[in-house]
């Protein structure tokens, strides 16, 4: 496997922005790069918005985001000196309610050596009952290296 | 929320949600022969959108039956009734059964775990779903869904036939060693049996949504747990089934230890001081720091295996179970341990 074939994951949040900023000054320091830019988008749940036109709202809104956090890690690694031709991005529909699954799945795919994702800094409580994605990602990591950038 | 009283919903009623006005409730108790004896005649009701104005005496007409609606059912929490007003303990006059109606109420609320607020939703919908998918399985309660007259997604819910499960263990009269010995393994077993039904639930890409101590019931007859109430859902993509998980740890706390122990029951006696000097602050639950998950410090005798299986949910582990299945799968030796030991 390529560890110079980087998958990040970004949301848009800080911690995502600052895990960009480690991808960008490790990839700009030499050849052979590929950094894939992945945005998980995970759509709203109808249960929660019964509401048809309030449901695409908030889907509409997601996929706004996504898109928006992607630019914005672009950006970040631009401004570390990565060039734009060793970068790709896309959004992809979270599968089975699971987006650290959704991620792994992407990381097969593209074949990457290395995941790069950002960290909450959850307390034990939030990570047990909310969940926390880097810590799935790294428990699930097999032949691959994961970066948790805190 | 407040009921108005009777007589501004007879009002209500006659102001306009009355829509089977060819038909009274004496009529149909008539024709149905009905054994019910009312203190007062209500109205019938088609459109259940003002279910507040629903209550005693009413009859909710509904996919060509008709419910006589007894009562608001109660929820009795820390001592306390808390009615629910858009579930209503009826009587289907056709058969003569209990049933309980449940309306459709849009409620957003944030459910407290330890010092955590998740903010949760009631689904009408969500519930309906699960209804379909578990039909015929007894381990869940049964019933069906239809729209009234305004489109309102009403589940008609049959009456378990059981008692809820922590109260039948509460009503077990011997020590916990007795009690783990000879009780224990026969719960274990059944309670395997309603996890393995979250685990379908989890499978099919659903959430039990409320899993607590008194949504889960024994059959009287067939010793069976059922699980009730599926209405519950929230947003949780990280953790999709994370309440679901932190539910069973709880009743299997529970279940394990025949009661919940925390620092302060055992702070009562000179004995429990002693086992509480020993209890190290990773001993606790990581969501409510005062209950004790390490059993193994109050009965030595636990096996070992259930006792790690528990301390999944204390504050010393690092790894937590995301999943129902991940759960039996470290739970389900355990039961064989038991059972050969």
């Amino acid at each position: 496997m390529n560890a110079k074939n980087i998958l990040l994951a970004v949301d848009g949040s800080q911690n995502s922005l600052r895990a960009a900023d480690y991808v960008g000054e490790v990839a700009s320091g030499g050849p052979g790069f590929h950094i894939e830019l992945v945005a998980v988008l995970v759509p709203p749940d109808r249960d929660i918005f019964p509401d048809p036109a309030l449901f695409q709202a908030e889907r509409d809104r997601r996929a706004h985001d996504a898109v928006q956090a992607l630019d914005t890690a672009r950006e970040a690694l631009l401004g570390k000196g990565v060039e734009a031709g060793v970068m790709a991005t896309r959004t992809m529909s979270c599968l089975d309610m699971d987006v650290a699954g959704t991620i792994l799945v992407v990381r097969e795919e593209v074949g990457c050596g290395t995941v790069a994702v950002g960290r909450r800094g959850l307390s034990k409580a939030e990570e047990f009952l909310l969940g926390s994605i880097s810590s799935r990602v790294a428990r699930h990591a097999k032949d691959f290296t994961v970066w948790v950038v805190g | 929320m407040k009921r108005p009283p009777a007589r501004e919903r007879r009002r209500a009623g006659r102001a306009g949600f009355v829509e089977d006005r060819m038909t009274t409730v004496r009529e149909l108790l008539e024709r149905y022969q009905a054994k019910a004896s009312l203190q007062s005649y209500g109205t019938v009701y088609q459109d259940t959108t003002e279910f507040m104005n629903i209550g005693y005496g009413d009859v909710i007409a509904l996919g060509g039956r008709h419910y006589l609606v007894l009562r608001d059912e109660a929820e009795r929490r820390f001592g306390m009734e808390d009615p629910k007003f858009w579930v209503k303990r009826c009587t289907e006059l056709e058969s003569g059964e209990k049933r309980i109606l449940k309306l459709v109420f849009h409620e957003r609320f944030n459910m407290k775990i330890g010092d955590m607020e998740v903010p949760c939703y009631r689904s009408p919908e969500k519930e309906a779903r699960i209804l379909d998918l578990t039909r015929g399985d007894p381990r869940f309660m049964q019933g069906f869904s239809l729209p009234d007259s305004a489109g309102n997604n009403v589940r008609v819910i049959e009456v378990v036939f059981g008692k809820r499960l922590d109260l039948a263990v509460d009503a077990i009269d011997c020590d916990h060693r007795t009690y783990f010995a000879e009780h224990f393994p026969g719960i274990l077993a059944n309670f395997l049996d309603a996890c393995e039904a979250i685990a379908f639930l989890h499978g099919q890409g659903e959430r039990h949504g409320d899993i607590r101590r008194d949504h889960l019931f024994r059959h009287y007859d067939t010793g069976r747990y059922v699980w009730i109430d599926f209405d519950y859902t929230f947003d949780g993509s990280a953790n999709p089934f994370g309440v679901d998980v932190f539910g069973l740890g709880n009743i299997l706390l529970f279940l394990a230890g025949k009661g919940i122990h925390t620092a302060q029951s055992l702070a009562e006696t000179p004995g429990g001081r002693e086992i509480l000097s020993r209890v190290t602050p990773e001993d606790y639950s990581v969501m409510y720091r005062y209950r004790i998950m390490n059993l193994e410090k109050l009965f030595p005798y636990i096996p070992g295996p259930l006792c790690r299986v528990l301390q999944h949910y204390a504050v010393g582990s690092e790894v937590y179970y995301e999943s129902a299945r991940e759960l039996l799968d470290d739970l389900r030796p355990c039961l064989d341990r038991l059972r050969g030991a």
